[in-house]
């Protein structure tokens, strides 16, 4: 027996999926699709420029669910790449970068992606292995744990993206005590209005996803986000479809279900 | 290249790439079949391998956590006495721990009487936050923080008896309001992050994705 409603689905996710590797592959013909600007990332630049300017540090946190499981793990992976770039930033422009996390499988990653700004900008010397701080044991831990260290170190610029729980409230709030500019992002629903409401940029939904590829400004990455706006067309054509051809009584419920 | 450089460069992503292939083969299938119970059976084991690498990790966590906080007391850091605090628990839970296991009655005791009122006092902080954050937001900026006032203030009189006789018929619009506006933008938001997904995947199946074992 095979699962109900696996056709349609089937056939979408190979289809965008394919169009996707196409698009990728162009990119090696030359051709490069535009893209127009993250406001979140030019939030972070903003950011970053700011704590220079303050002489503070800069914090950042990928969430309190990095999991290793489901798209917690794939909104954490999206996370640490916006923290290799925020990384560079601040060792361009010589800001201190404080980075929390709520789980030790994802050490090895965030330690990576904290020393390759600094190292890929030649300065070495000002790698701190003490400014990445651990508060494992869940996120009541983590959330009390960032906001007291919000409040001791006082930073310019406040980061939280990636699988938020309720530190959406807890470090934007926190952030906002301290007058620091809160960039926040989530792919989570349930946070994502809490996330909107405490923040001054947000990476909204699958932007989160497509910050990585914005920032390595590599042509093949940047043709698969924007062929994702070709899927968002085909979702819309499919519904305007759908519509009439259920109100004509043609039978796609049942169709839909194989 | 070494062949060995080659395949040690190259074997997170192979193995990324024949896992995603696992998965979207696994997926039409349903679990009635020999086929279907086989790759079910797979993808669990596949998924409980985090489990174990999580484990694995809490070592590292606790090695960074300890080589942390003694460097703060023995520095003398700003609030290092807060470190102490964090090295005399850190032996506490793991002694208890050892003694009766992590359902014995001395974690038990810790668990109701330490952790559960240090969580509840943080879920009473967050009640005031979230009032302060509201508070912000409502402010009559622009149109769509109108918006985003009127709507909410319906839902709150909602959840409030008294408004339903106040106002009558305001629990209809509250529904419609969130079966409807809402609903249709939660849906549209699924299907941005659905793709934004599959891009992912695709990124770090060509190796583009550094941090997505790319």
């Amino acid at each position: 027996m095979i699962k109900t409603g696996w056709l349609l689905d089937t056939i979408l996710f190979w289809t965008i999926f394919i169009v996707l590797f196409i698009g990728a592959f162009m990119a090696k013909q030359g051709k490069t699709l535009k893209l127009r600007e993250l406001l979140a990332l030019e939030g972070i630049r903003e950011g970053v420029g700011r704590a220079v300017e303050m002489n503070k540090p800069v914090h950042f946190s990928p969430g309190a669910g990095t999991l290793l499981t489901g798209d917690w793990a794939t909104q954490t992976v999206a996370a640490i790449g916006i923290l290799a770039y925020t990384s560079r930033l601040c060792a361009k422009y010589g800001a201190r970068l404080l980075v929390s996390y709520p789980y030790a499988e994802w050490l090895p990653l965030i330690e990576e992606a904290y020393r390759s700004g600094f190292l890929l900008e030649g300065k070495p010397e000002m790698i701190r292995p003490a400014d990445l701080q651990p508060y494992l044991g869940g996120y009541y831990v983590f959330d009390t744990g960032v906001m007291r260290r919000l409040m001791d170190e006082r930073p310019a610029t406040v980061i939280n993206v990636g699988p938020i729980i309720w530190d959406s409230i807890d470090i934007g709030e926190t952030a906002k005590r301290i007058g620091a500019i809160m960039i926040g992002g989530t792919a989570r629903l349930l946070q994502l209005p809490y996330v909107v409401l405490t923040s001054d940029y947000v990476f909204i939904g699958e932007e989160l996803y497509a910050a990585g590829a914005f920032t390595s400004g590599d042509p093949m990455q940047i043709n698969t986000v924007a062929l994702q706006d070709l899927g968002k067309y085909f979702v819309l054509v499919m519904l305007v479809l759908g519509m009439i051809l259920l109100a004509a009584g043609v039978p796609i419920i049942q169709w839909l279900s194989i | 290249m070494s062949i060995l450089l080659y395949i040690r460069r190259n074997i997170d992503r192979a193995i990324l790439i024949f896992i995603t292939i696992f998965m979207l083969i696994a997926y039409p299938l349903a679990t009635t079949t020999d086929f279907g119970k086989f790759m079910t059976d797979w993808y669990t084991t596949l998924a409980g391998w985090s489990t174990l690498l999580g484990a694995w990790a809490i070592i590292v966590g606790v090695f960074v956590i300890v080589k942390n906080n003694v460097m703060n007391v023995v520095k003398k850091t700003k609030d290092w006495y807060y470190d102490i605090v964090t090295l005399v628990a850190l032996v506490i839970f793991v002694g208890a721990g050892f003694m009766g296991g992590y359902t014995g009655p001395s974690m038990r005791w810790l668990s109701t009487y330490v952790l559960q009122a240090v969580s509840t006092a943080l879920l009473g902080i967050e009640a005031f936050l979230a009032i302060s954050a509201y508070y912000r937001a409502y402010r009559l900026k622009n149109i769509e923080a109108a918006v985003l006032m009127i709507s909410s203030l319906i839902i709150l009189m909602w959840m409030g008896p008294i408004f339903e006789y106040l106002i009558p018929g305001i629990s209809n619009v509250a529904v419609w309001i969130l079966l409807n506006p809402n609903s249709a933008a939660q849906r549209a938001m699924f299907v941005g992050i659905g793709l934004g997904l599959i891009a992912l995947a695709v990124r770090s199946m060509l190796g583009r994705e550094r941090y997505g074992g790319g």
